[in-house]
């Protein structure tokens, strides 16, 4: 049996990161938060019997699935979509009345010059980020940003640790060639 | 630009910066789908241990749940064609009883009901 309290505690101290994780996959707010609920509900349905020590992993494992069922069930959907336009029942609106602006970020600091650079640096790594494949991006978030080591990174991605060291040299090398388009060097 | 130097760990940092600025609207957004995740039905049911008995072994049983519906389905199947030979056979024993000119009694024999078969074939 579980607390749903602790669910809670270690849900509330990962969906930030999730949805960033989800924003940057899918470049829209509100499927980015579709995409954490999923995975949410998942581990709360499926796994939250298994100790707490291994939500951790298993969340990610899930969330990254989660992820790539989006991407199929978009590519499903854009397919019905062409398909539908040649026969000239197409859904002409592409826009989504739910998903709201993104607001680019802010800045603490009280210099506005140290304020822009940064809101400006900042911008541009999220756009760098959302421009690198759904694997490479993926590696390099959980290897760096969530600290997993090569193992625990290959078993949340489901794959090997080669891959995972593949994915991460390439996320790094294309990176470093988009930033360094904006003068930032890697 | 000013060039600036950034490794991947730094890169990171930056990633914090951006969590820390998520917009508060979708901050309060992602505590309610947490709510609604956590006291989802199902999860509701896992985390109190009130999942039926019978769908707690289904969950966790699944293979062989598959396998016993599997065989549950073949053995059916298996009966139906059983059931339907033996009625054929009944049917052509009672065909030949009617219409033939023997007495009743030979269709008793189980040797002639053999070889009635075996003609019948023919």
């Amino acid at each position: 049996m579980t607390d749903p309290a602790e669910l809670d505690r270690f849900l509330a101290g990962v969906e930030r990161r999730a949805y960033l994780q989800a924003r940057f996959a899918v470049q829209d707010e509100t499927a980015a938060l579709d995409v954490v609920q999923d995975a949410m509900i998942k581990l709360a349905t499926s796994y939250s019997a298994r100790p707490p020590g291994e939500w951790p992993l298993l969340f990610q494992r899930i969330l990254q699935n989660t992820i790539k069922d989006y991407y199929r069930r978009q590519k499903v959907k854009n397919a019905w979509q062409v398909a539908l336009s040649t026969l000239g029942l197409g859904d002409r609106h592409d826009g989504d009345e739910e998903s709201a602006e993104y607001d680019p970020p802010g800045d603490e600091s009280d210099d506005p010059a140290v304020r822009l650079a940064q809101g400006q640096r900042l911008a541009i790594i999220e756009k760098c980020l959302q421009e690198l494949p759904l694997r490479q991006r993926q590696a390099f978030l959980l290897r760096y940003w969530e600290g997993m080591d090569t193992a625990q990174t290959a078993e949340a991605m489901g794959c090997t640790e080669g891959s995972v060291k593949t994915h991460c040299s390439r996320a790094v090398a294309a990176l470093g060639k988009a930033l360094a388009s904006y003068g930032i060097e890697l | 630009m000013k060039k600036i130097t950034l490794p991947p760990e730094s890169l990171a940092r930056h990633l914090d910066i951006l969590v820390r600025r998520i917009p508060a609207r979708a901050v309060s957004r992602l505590e309610h789908r947490r709510k609604q995740a956590i006291y989802h039905p199902e999860a509701a049911m896992r985390q109190h241990g009130s999942l039926s008995l019978g769908r707690r072994w289904l969950h966790q049983h699944r293979i062989m749940a598959g396998s016993l519906l599997l065989a549950l389905l073949l053995g059916g199947l298996g009966a139906y064609h059983w059931n339907g030979d033996r009625q054929r056979t009944i049917g052509e024993v009672d065909a030949a009883l009617l219409g033939g000119e023997l007495p009743p009694g030979a269709f008793t024999n189980p040797q002639f009901v053999q070889w009635l078969q075996e003609h019948a074939q023919q």
